[in-house]
């Protein structure tokens, strides 16, 4: 249950959804290191809850107060303790702090300016205002495990939640688990829109259907008709200026399309009884944020919250659920030749001792799909639906019986996707991998080559592990694939937002696993060139295409710095590679421009220096060849290399040699590196 | 003023004639199979990374015989001598230019640029 409960916040918490219940079951904070947050931390998180208060009520002093509250490690129990901090002095609040050294201690001193931005926002200290003020309890108020024992009235949320969470834990209290229960805050400014979408809404249906086995919490929404807001992180962008009519029917919202008269999303109204209920300024925000959806291309179901800005008027709470008609990936699960479906099929192949039905994994993805995630803890697969924060699409990801840990550290990574991705190791040779060709055992055995299968492997393991399979060995075959850029390509294709970031993840990894192979085209590495492994070279047409849809066309960049750096640098190789066969030298050495392509990426103008330096000898020979053969016959024909590379040190001329490098600039090297002939 | 990329890309100009005038003293005499590998420019090139003061004082020398050779030509009014005499003219207006500025800093843009100008 623990577990469960953890990985779930924890899950909730990567993806940026306002929630936290971090359960640290096995590290307790050391005394007196980082007790306090940094103010980066404080992020608005926990927001579950039944009954809203409306916020403008509060009082802006009553802000100021209870806003302390920090947890205490000593005692076996959490204990949440809220105090005012601006009634103390500085040295007060420092005691106060340092008095639970051991304790986790999270404090927010509100602004006088971010409290009306408070204002329009529900958090965590409104539910702990509204409580302490519905107890009449002005002063600083501690709620130890008794007092929550003893507490009367239980109508209120956060009893409930606390009395549950303290329920549940206190079972485990055995095995020394123990919960800091803390609270943070964090002021996005929503000022624009005013309303909050939320776009995580599968996990938030898997939180609820786990809470609601367990009789934790009741958070039904259809049937009592109780709200459940959840506030997650919308990002919010400029709004366009087309945006889709919404038209009510009766208890219905439709949204429309400009182009198209058919309705692409239906948009439920759960809440209210009646769509009149709703007013204009309401339906006017449903229309911003359906606006903003529709133009983000959400999928998936969504939570709407708006209250009156006045506060005046105390308004109802709209709750309106948007439910996409058809989603992309329904499409592409019904396609057999979709990645998806590759994806699971590619999984169960690999596990051939398990019989699993497909039919049934089928069902199970495109009920994940839909929104209700599949969590199971008694088969042996698990389901999980992701959806990136922002404009990303939903991602599934199964995974056989995984470690808790592994699970929640992975569960970052499939949330936030590249983000997170740490360095990754080369090893030289596979020693386990016993083949019969001697060449291949020279060739695994060799301590200095890069490995370039290995390498694959480990960026494909990382790949497979983000894009579901964990905990799986990948086969070691000759049909071994490499990394299907083109998929993960797909996966970002439409989505401007991520190029960007794609183009990082390119000049991260793929860069120089492309040099690598060009490298070893340039040094004839026969191994490499036997067998299926040319699909790797399939990455400078995925780059292309990646460039062509930033906007960057061949035309351009065909005589930018950058590519034309990369350029001269094949051609330096090249040239060398001429004189050496010119001179009758059947073994090269490592070939120049391969030598120091890898430092271009960091630091090209360095990198250019060495180039320069060292390839003089060669370079002069091939110019003084061509200048003799120019003054016997009138035609240069031999070393045309050289030509090739005197023509880009023309182009060159004109452009300063940059110290640094962007991503862009090192994935225009890679391609002119490559495509360089 | 020059600039000290202008300043480095000069030098490579005058290291590619230098070059020019050596490999017309071997083609006015047909001795092809003499010519060295390394020519004069690139031979003082490495110099002139280092040093340019040095360098140019180097290629002074390396290629006093070549631009006598080409003044020799200009004098005899030989059937070649109009090519040899703009060749020598070229070199030498350059390398009066380049004396008169050679306080240069020499950093790795500097060197970047000699060597990139050479070669084109």
């Amino acid at each position: 249950m623990l577990n469960e409960f953890m990985a779930i916040s924890k899950e909730m918490r990567s993806i940026g959804l306002g929630s936290d219940l971090l359960l640290h079951s096995m590290i307790q904070p050391s005394p007196g290191s980082n007790s306090l947050l940094k103010k980066e931390d404080y992020r608005f998180k926990i927001l579950l809850y039944k009954n809203r208060v409306d916020v403008s009520q509060i009082d802006h002093d009553t802000w100021s107060k209870y806003m302390y509250i920090y947890q205490d490690s000593k005692n076996q129990f959490p204990i949440i303790k809220i105090t005012n901090p601006y009634e103390m002095n500085e040295n007060q609040q420092k005691k106060f702090i340092d008095s639970d050294s051991g304790g986790l201690c999270f404090s927010k001193m509100l602004d006088k300016k971010n409290k009306e931005i408070l204002r329009k926002f529900s958090s965590v200290a409104d539910l702990f205002c509204s409580f302490l003020i519905r107890n009449k309890k002005t002063e600083p108020f501690f709620i130890t495990t008794e007092r929550l024992n003893n507490l009367k009235e239980k109508d209120g949320f956060l009893e409930d939640l606390l009395t549950k969470i303290y329920c549940l834990f206190s079972k485990e209290h055995k095995s020394k688990f123990w919960l800091p229960f803390y609270i943070t805050f964090d002021i996005p400014d929503y000022s624009e829109l005013g309303v909050y979408p939320l776009n995580h809404s599968s996990t938030f249906e898997a939180i609820s259907d786990a809470l609601n086995k367990k009789d934790l919490l009741n958070l039904s929404t259809n049937k009592t008709g109780t709200n459940v807001d959840i506030f997650g992180n919308p990002c919010i962008e400029s709004v366009a200026h087309k945006f889709p009519k919404l038209s009510v029917k009766g208890n219905k919202f439709f949204l429309y399309s400009r182009n198209q008269q058919t309705p692409c999303y239906k948009a439920y109204n759960v809440n209210a009884q009646n769509a009149c209920m709703i007013s204009e300024e309401s339906k006017q925000m449903i229309t911003k944020t359906a606006k903003f959806l529709f133009q983000n291309k959400f999928e998936g179901i969504y939570w709407f919250i708006h209250t009156n800005k006045s506060g005046k008027k105390q308004e109802k709470i709209v709750t309106v659920v948007f439910v996409p008609v058809e989603t992309e990936l329904q499409k592409k699960l019904s396609d057999s030749k979709s990645f998806l479906c590759r994806g699971i099929a590619k999984k169960y192949g690999e596990s051939p001792n398990k019989e699993i039905n497909v039919s049934q994994e089928s069902k199970d993805v495109i009920l994940a799909l839909k929104g209700s995630i599949a969590y199971k803890e008694n088969k042996n697969s698990y389901i999980f639906s992701f959806s990136i924060p922002g404009n990303g699409p939903s991602r599934m990801v199964y995974t056989s019986v995984v470690p808790m840990h592994e699970l929640v550290e992975s569960s970052e990574r499939w949330s936030l996707g590249w983000e997170n991705y740490d360095s990754f190791f080369i090893k030289n040779g596979d020693k386990k991998d016993k083949s019969k060709d001697v060449k291949n055992k020279e060739y695994y055995n060799s301590s200095k080559s890069i490995d370039i299968e290995n390498f694959c492997r480990v960026i494909n393991k990382r790949w497979n592990r983000r894009a579901g399979v964990v905990g799986n060995k990948i086969e070691k075959d000759n049909t071994f694939d490499f990394i299907h850029i083109e998929d993960v390509f797909n996966i970002f294709r439409g989505n401007k937002q991520y190029l960007n970031k794609t183009s990082e993840i390119l000049a991260y990894n793929h860069i120089y696993l492309l040099i690598d192979v060009v490298n070893r085209l340039h040094n004839k590495d026969s191994l490499f060139l036997n067998g299926t492994r040319f699909d790797i070279l399939k990455i400078p047409i995925v780059i292309s295409e990646l460039l062509y849809q930033m906007g960057i066309y061949k035309e351009s960049y065909n005589e930018s710095a950058s590519y034309l750096l990369g350029s001269l640098f094949a051609f330096a190789n090249k040239v060398q590679k001429d004189v050496l066969v010119a001179n009758e030298k059947t073994k090269f050495p490592r070939l120049i421009g391969s030598e120091y392509i890898y430092t271009l990426l960091e630091n090209p103008v360095k990198a250019v220096n060495l180039l320069m330096r060292h390839s003089i000898v060669y370079l002069s020979e091939a110019k003084i060849c061509r200048m003799k053969e120019y003054a016997t016959n009138g035609k240069c024909e031999t070393h045309y290399n050289y030509f090739c590379l005197s023509k880009t040190l023309e182009k060159l001329k004109n452009f300063d040699i940059p110290n640094k490098l962007e991503n862009i600039d090192k994935i225009l090297i890679a391609l002119g590196y490559f495509l360089s002939k | 003023m020059l600039n000290n990329v202008e300043f480095a890309k000069k030098i490579g100009l005058l290291l590619k004639l230098s070059d020019e005038l050596h490999l017309f003293y071997y083609e006015s005499y047909k001795r092809f199979s003499m010519i060295p590998k390394m020519l004069c420019g690139g031979d003082s090139l490495n110099i002139f990374i280092s040093n340019p003061k040095k360098g140019l004082k180097y290629l002074k020398e390396r290629s006093i015989p070549f631009v006598n050779f080409c003044d020799a030509k200009r004098k005899q009014q030989t059937d070649d001598w109009k090519v040899a005499y703009g060749k020598l003219k070229r070199f030498l207006d350059l390398f009066d230019e380049v004396e008169q500025v050679i306080d240069y800093n020499v950093d790795i843009v500097f060197e970047n640029n000699v060597m990139l100008s050479y070669f084109n």
